[in-house]
């Protein structure tokens, strides 16, 4: 693996984001448009999960995203929890044209809450902003949700590639200045994103258990 | 009417007899004797009767009078002259039935003004009664009418001449004035009298007498006449023509008398007639011989066909025409083979001397047509039998004499000199032009008499001397590539096409070939048309010629390497010299694989179709032959041709090729191959095979436009005729190279997944999905952000999509599809047996999804959706390994989920690939109580 020494050179230039909301808002979409500038029109709905990574420059410094493109349609915790596992950003996506999406929102900002990292930096992301004549979710609705909720937000649209880089460049700018400035705070400078992670799992154990306890 | 009365006859013949019996028999009567003969018998005996006799006959009593005026009686004369015309008898008839119905017609509403008494004034009442009359007058006299019209329009056509019956209606039916009257009427009109007979129901006997007037007094003093001179008919008519025509209406007169006596009257007839015939030939020939075109030969020309068709005339004509006795000077018989230059071989064939041939010989015939048309009438064809004895005397001695020799000098010579001349002499009968007596299908027929005249016999030999040549050629062809191919054994060569377009290529080859395919083989240089084209450019030459242009043009065509040429160029890895002996093993093994490509060549296969081509395009000028039975053999020895190029192709060359292929294959080692660091990402023999597959589908392809171009647009063979021995041989040689690519492909897919495994057994490293277990712990979290597919991954989907994209385009999509689904699911068993013998952590699930990943993202490229699901399943799968421990519980839900893998992988195969979790021994516990229950758990 030759790209490991590259990594172990720049641990902390890597950071995972997770793309979640309903099946069909167009989270693989807006992948390939970051990553490889490409829009499929009859994309079918994603099995699993798939990777893709992309380097930006964030404050003159290269840093590489992993980017985990879920399946909107998963239904065991057990695996959804999975992708949230270490990821230190979330782009929640919706689509403006189908408010249910939006409703459901709350609950995928539930499941976040619930499963990943405290820490994690959450974007509202409603896609499809070229489908106006369709929209059914108000910006301005969407706005008082993601300040209420402390999210940034963001209108996208990965069919015109409307502000799907910005988005992207705005929540690793994000991370990059919170994890940066944690680990300042920490002064664990070996430390980094993904291990973090390691240390959520390790600190988490009490939830399965208690879970445990009420299937049981 | 008439008829109507006559069958009558029998049925009341019971009681008129008695009834006039009892006027003038009574005394028999009484006795109780029979009272007189039945009618048949009657009419039986008036036949034998002479019209004279008849007529007294008639007058014996009105019964007697009704039997012999009987219109059947005398239609049946007319009939036996051919003057009685059904046809038109019936529309008379029908007319007159017509109009009597209109007068029906017309009388109801005077009738019914007539029964409401409405008396008009005394002019209308006179209109009326006139009307009344005229009214009764044809109804009455409808015949009568009809005789009325006749004499008009006699009167017409004759112009000056009173008619010839004036007293003559039908009132007076009883009166036949003509039968009795001895002295012969005016002469000219009895010329006339047989053209002017009409056919009227109820009137034959009188149509017939007019004719007997006319023709009798003749006709009985010919009979009585001693010598030629004695007969009234040479006294009253001077002039031969009339003489000819006076003699030609009795003998067709002579045809109803059925009197006693009539065999010697028409002998007697015939006689004079012969030596009238005989006088008149005299004059024809006189003025033959003077060269006296428009007088004498026309004039007697004229009197022979009037007299009887004159076919004497013809026969004289024909007989002593010059042109059969100097034949010779039409053109040098032999110079069509002598005039070769000795450069070509004896197979290069001149025919311009025999098209010059035939031009001379259309130009005289041409020439001898305009004088028929000036010598004999337009009735009678006589250019017809004319080029009968043309072709029959001079072409067919002509050609015999051209075909022996050629076929001496060399069968090549002769197989051209064939279908040349047949095409010239084809030309030659459209180009004579047809005499004013020609029937329309002139050309036709003239096409069949010199077809049937002189070629038929040739045609048989032919046909088998060029089946034989074929054959010959095609076999002498394999065997020469097959001795080239044994001597090249030693020496390797590759060109691999991988990076051109096949498809591209192979359309722009198959483009070129119908190319060639379409141009017409000229075995007729520019016939007739005079323009300056070398006759001497024999087909061969010019079909390779193309051929090669054709191989040589896309310069991007690998296809089967031309064996002798670039062997200099030998395989960059089998160059390097090799040094173990394993090294040398695998070097001969690639050098044989290599050959593969060589095991049939496309250039053999342009030339046996070539061959095949120039063979059917001669053969297939016969077809058009107009005789049908030799156009049928033609037929079937084209299909011959064909039939038996298919098993050159197909039996001699492609079969072993491929055979041959699929040994190779089959003894495939990757392993050993591998060592020696073959062909990257490329299973050389399987490639080799591809290729074969795409040189046979090119193949196959170029039989169809082969078929398509010759075998079906010339008609030779019809399409849809599924027992045609042609469609029959295509479909089994299409079957045939399906097999054997079927059977390639099976082994191509084993040595494919055999390569696959090689693949995943050697490159997969144990850290790829367990990087912990390496022990290099802080590194674990680091291969993450690397989330490619591991190599192994993208080395197997290299090197399974480009030989499955090898196949696109080369063999049919139903094949390719057989195929791709075959290679896919071996594909996924090989994948799930490997994930089986890997350890999997949950950070190397990351690795596991993404290798699955690009498992699946290359699947759905062959849109091939039970396949794309099997992946998908896979996929799912791996999601397994994702799951962090804490969720063991869970797990066992996620294995016990159907839905989940699509039904391909069941709740037991699921939990065996869970058991590659690394951290099985962890989870198994809580997974096994939450599938088995807490009872199980103990186990």
């Amino acid at each position: 693996m030759a790209n490991d020494e590259y990594d172990q050179r720049h641990p902390r230039d890597a950071y995972a984001v997770v793309l979640i909301g309903d099946s069909g808002v167009g989270k693989s979409n807006l992948l390939s448009r970051f990553t490889r500038n490409e829009f499929n029109l009859d994309s079918k709905s994603t099995i699993g999960v798939e990777f893709a990574t992309r380097s930006i420059q964030v404050d003159n410094k290269t840093i590489k995203a992993q980017i985990w493109d879920t399946a909107g349609q998963e239904r065991y915790r057990a695996i959804t929890s999975a992708y949230y596992r270490g990821a230190v950003g979330a782009l929640l996506v919706y689509d403006i044209s189908k408010h249910q999406t939006f409703e459901n929102v709350t609950r995928w900002l539930k499941e976040l809450r619930d499963h990943a990292d405290s820490n994690i930096v959450i974007m509202l992301v409603g896609n499809k902003s070229d489908l106006r004549h369709l929209r059914a979710v108000p910006t301005q609705d969407a706005k008082e949700f993601a300040s209420e909720n402390v999210l940034s937000f963001i209108e996208t649209s990965a069919l015109d590639a409307t502000n799907v880089e910005l988005a992207f460049q705005n929540i690793l700018t994000d991370i990059y200045r919170i994890v940066s400035s944690k680990a300042l705070d920490q002064g664990e400078s070996s430390q980094n994103p993904i291990g973090e992670r390691r240390t959520l799992e390790i600190s988490k154990p009490a939830d399965p258990e208690n879970k445990g306890g009420k299937c049981c | 009417m008439a008829s109507g009365s006559f069958k009558r006859a029998p049925v009341t013949g019971g009681a008129a007899p008695r009834h006039n019996v009892l006027d003038s028999l009574r005394a028999t009567q009484i006795v109780g004797s029979k009272p007189v003969l039945p009618a048949e018998l009657i009419a039986q005996i008036l036949d034998y009767l002479s019209i004279p006799d008849l007529l007294r006959f008639a007058r014996t009593s009105r019964r007697m009078c009704e039997m012999v005026y009987d219109d059947t009686r005398w239609v049946s004369r007319l009939k036996a002259m051919g003057l009685w015309n059904d046809v038109e008898a019936r529309r008379r008839a029908e007319e007159v039935r017509r109009r009597q119905m209109e007068i029906q017609k017309a009388r109801e509403p005077e009738e019914e003004a007539r029964r409401l008494g409405i008396v008009q004034g005394q002019s209308e009442a006179g209109v009326l009664g006139v009307g009344n009359a005229q009214r009764a007058g044809t109804t009455l006299f409808d015949a009568g009418w009809e005789e009325d019209r006749r004499r008009q329009s006699l009167e017409k056509a004759k112009a000056a001449q009173p008619p010839l019956e004036t007293g003559f209606d039908a009132m007076t039916l009883s009166h036949v004035a003509a039968p009795n009257s001895a002295t012969p009427r005016d002469p000219a009109l009895a010329l006339k009298a047989m053209m002017q007979v009409r056919s009227i129901r109820g009137y034959a006997r009188q149509e017939y007498g007019k004719v007997y007037g006319a023709m009798a007094p003749f006709y009985f003093d010919l009979a009585r006449a001693q010598s030629h001179t004695d007969p009234i008919l040479f006294r009253t008519y001077r002039e031969p023509e009339q003489q000819a025509s006076m003699l030609a209406s009795l003998k067709v007169f002579a045809r109803s008398d059925i009197a006693m006596g009539w065999e010697s009257r028409e002998e007697k007839l015939e006689s004079m007639m012969g030596i009238f015939e005989n006088a008149a030939l005299r004059e024809f020939e006189q003025g033959y011989g003077a060269g006296d075109v428009d007088g004498r030969m026309r004039r007697y020309a004229h009197v022979l066909v009037v007299l009887n068709g004159g076919a004497a005339a013809v026969d004289a004509f024909i007989q002593s025409h010059a042109l059969f006795s100097e034949s010779g000077g039409l053109g040098m018989l032999l110079d069509c083979i002598q005039s070769v230059s000795p450069g070509h071989g004896g197979a290069g064939v001149r025919l311009e001397p025999a098209h010059d041939y035939f031009r001379r010989l259309a130009s005289s015939l041409n020439e001898q047509g305009a004088v028929i048309d000036r010598v004999f009438p337009p009735s009678v064809n006589v250019l017809t039998p004319f080029i009968e004895r043309v072709a029959e005397d001079i072409i067919s001695e002509y050609i015999t004499t051209l075909f022996d020799e050629a076929h001496e000098r060399s069968l090549e010579a002769y197989l051209k000199v064939v279908p040349g001349v047949f095409e010239a002499a084809a030309k030659f009968s459209r180009s004579i032009q047809p005499s004013k007596a020609s029937p329309p299908d002139f050309s036709n027929q003239v096409a069949h008499l010199v077809a049937s005249k002189a070629f038929e016999q040739h045609i048989d030999l032919y046909l088998q001397e060029e089946l034989d040549f074929f054959k010959r050629a095609s076999d002498g062809e394999v065997t020469a590539w097959e001795k080239r191919l044994d001597d090249e054994q030693q020496s390797t060569e590759s060109f691999l096409m991988s990076n051109v377009s096949r498809q591209a290529a192979k359309r722009d080859f198959l483009t070129s070939f119908r190319k060639v395919v379409m141009m017409p083989v000229s075995v007729l240089p520019t016939p007739f048309a005079g323009s300056a084209k070398p006759a001497s450019s024999p087909n061969p030459n010019l079909a390779t010629t193309s051929g090669g242009e054709v191989l040589s043009a896309p310069s991007s065509r690998p296809s089967t390497p031309a064996l002798p040429e670039r062997s200099s160029s030998p395989n960059p890895p089998v160059s390097e010299l090799p040094t173990t002996e394993l090294a040398a093993k695998a070097a001969i093994m690639a050098s044989r694989l290599e050959g593969i490509r060589s095991l049939f060549s496309i250039e053999v296969a342009l030339n046996i179709i070539h061959a095949a081509k120039s063979s059917l395009d001669r053969a297939a000028l016969f077809v058009k032959f107009p005789i049908t039975q030799a156009a049928g053999e033609a037929r079937e020895q084209c299909e011959i041709i064909f039939v038996e190029l298919l098993n050159q192709l197909g039996g001699r060359h492609i079969r072993p090729g491929f055979d041959k292929a699929v040994e190779h294959l089959s003894h495939y080692n990757p392993r050993k191959l591998k060592e020696h660091g073959g062909n990257q990402g490329q299973v050389a023999p399987l490639v080799t095979f591809l290729e074969l597959v795409n040189v046979g589908d090119l193949i196959q392809q170029m039989v169809d436009v082969f078929y398509v171009q010759e075998m079906v647009a010339p008609k030779l063979v019809d399409r849809d005729d599924f027992l045609a021995a042609a469609n029959k041989e295509k479909k089994r040689f299409e079957q045939m190279l399906d097999e054997r690519v079927a059977a390639g492909l099976n082994k191509g897919i084993d040595v494919l997944m055999e390569e696959v495994e090689f693949i995943a057994a050697t490159t997969q490293s144990a850290t790829d999905f367990n990087p912990g277990a390496a022990g290099a712990v802080d590194v674990k979290s680091d291969a993450v952000v690397d989330v490619g597919p591991t190599e192994t991954a993208t080395r197997i989907v290299e090197l399974v999509s480009s030989h499955t994209g090898m196949l696109v385009g080369s063999t049919d999509k139903n094949m390719l599809d057989v195929f791709n689904q075959e290679v896919g699911l071996r594909l996924f068993t090989a994948l799930c047996k490997h994930l089986k013998r890997q350890r999997i952590s949950v950070e190397g699930a990351i690795k596991l999804i993404s290798d699955t990943n690009a498992y699946y993202s290359y699947i759905a490229t062959l849109r091939n959706k039970s396949l794309t699901q099997y992946f998908a399943a896979l996929r799912e799968l791996s999601q397994i390994y994702l799951i962090s421990s804490k969720h063991a519980k869970e797990i066992a839900t996620i294995i016990a989920d159907q839905d989940r893998y699509y039904g391909i992988f069941r709740a037991e195969e699921v939990y065996e690939f869970a058991e590659r979790r690394a951290d099985w021994y962890l989870v198994k516990r809580d997974v096994e109580r939450a599938m088995y229950g807490i009872g199980c758990g103990v186990m």
